[in-house]
């Protein structure tokens, strides 16, 4: 186990530095997860999910032969770069947007509210994909992500009392805008 | 800060349901608060806990095999292009 303040995919990333096939894996089989869920819950879009998850990682890549240890962690590094890939696709779409305003998206609950399975699963998507970037960005980082309020914090380069603000405003729209799904999650 | 109440929802409305995930900080006290009103804060959480389940139903994505193949010839390939597809919407 890596000691405290150490960053536990060092030793990978230096065998991925070094070319080999099985730290390549293993820091893919380690981490492309949590990349594809950032950008996926970031984005709401499996394609530009996967291209953002797939630059990210080209970009390790290269980072892997020049990584040196002490400086910021892979994985916070890893959310850094996946993040700023998210938000350059996001400001594209509010140009294109602007140029062509989009048909209002419907996120209230159905005419029949018994949703189940993908269905759920949908609407949650879409209640997390209306929030505004920054409030979403917060909520992934913290609940979905597993990252401490001073790490997700230092990554939006805020201070922890603005993320809590962003954080419970975040959960008070989503609350209110799932709120016919009372019952169904409990 | 002395833990109250008030300061408790507001931690559950911030952090959710699950004490563990609250900052370190205010754990015990809200542990403490806990343990002498059930009645009033156990509401709290649940309702937290709540939103914390339908959060945790908004996909992750899966991992394909496409795109794992594509990282792993990726890095032993010089010639980053030939290895890999354009990325779309550039």
């Amino acid at each position: 186990m890596a000691a405290e303040g150490s960053d536990p995919d060092e030793a990978l990333l230096a065998g991925v530095g070094r070319g080999d096939p099985s730290s390549v894996r293993q820091l893919l089989d380690r981490r492309l997860p949590r990349v594809l869920a950032l950008a996926r819950r970031m984005l709401n879009d499996p394609g530009e999910a996967e291209d953002v998850a797939q630059e990210t990682f080209l970009r390790a890549w290269k980072q892997a032969r020049s990584w040196r240890p002490g400086g910021a962690k892979f994985d916070t590094w890893l959310h850094r770069v996946a993040l700023n890939l998210c938000y350059d696709r996001l400001r594209r779409r509010r140009e294109v947007a602007t140029a062509e305003p989009p048909e209002q998206v419907d996120t209230g609950p159905a005419p029949d509210a018994g949703l189940l399975g993908a269905d759920l699963s949908r609407r949650v998507e879409t209640a997390l994909a209306a929030l505004p970037d920054r409030q979403r960005e917060a909520i992934v980082l913290c609940h979905h992500q597993g990252l401490g309020n001073i790490e997700a914090a230092a990554l939006m380069t805020i201070s922890v009392e603005a993320l809590e603000s962003l954080l419970g405003r975040g959960r008070r729209a989503l609350k209110a805008s799932l709120a016919d799904l009372r019952e169904q999650g409990r | 800060m002395t833990m109250t109440v008030e300061r408790f929802a507001e931690l559950a409305e911030i952090h959710g349901g699950d004490i563990a995930r609250w900052p370190e900080a205010c754990r015990e006290e809200a542990r403490a608060l806990l343990v002498a009103d059930p009645e009033t804060l156990g509401p709290i959480l649940a309702e937290a806990a709540h939103l914390d389940r339908l959060l945790d139903l908004a996909p992750a994505g899966a991992v394909n095999a496409a795109l794992l193949g594509r990282l792993i010839v990726a890095d032993f390939t010089s010639d980053l292009s030939e290895a890999l597809e354009e990325p779309a919407a550039l």
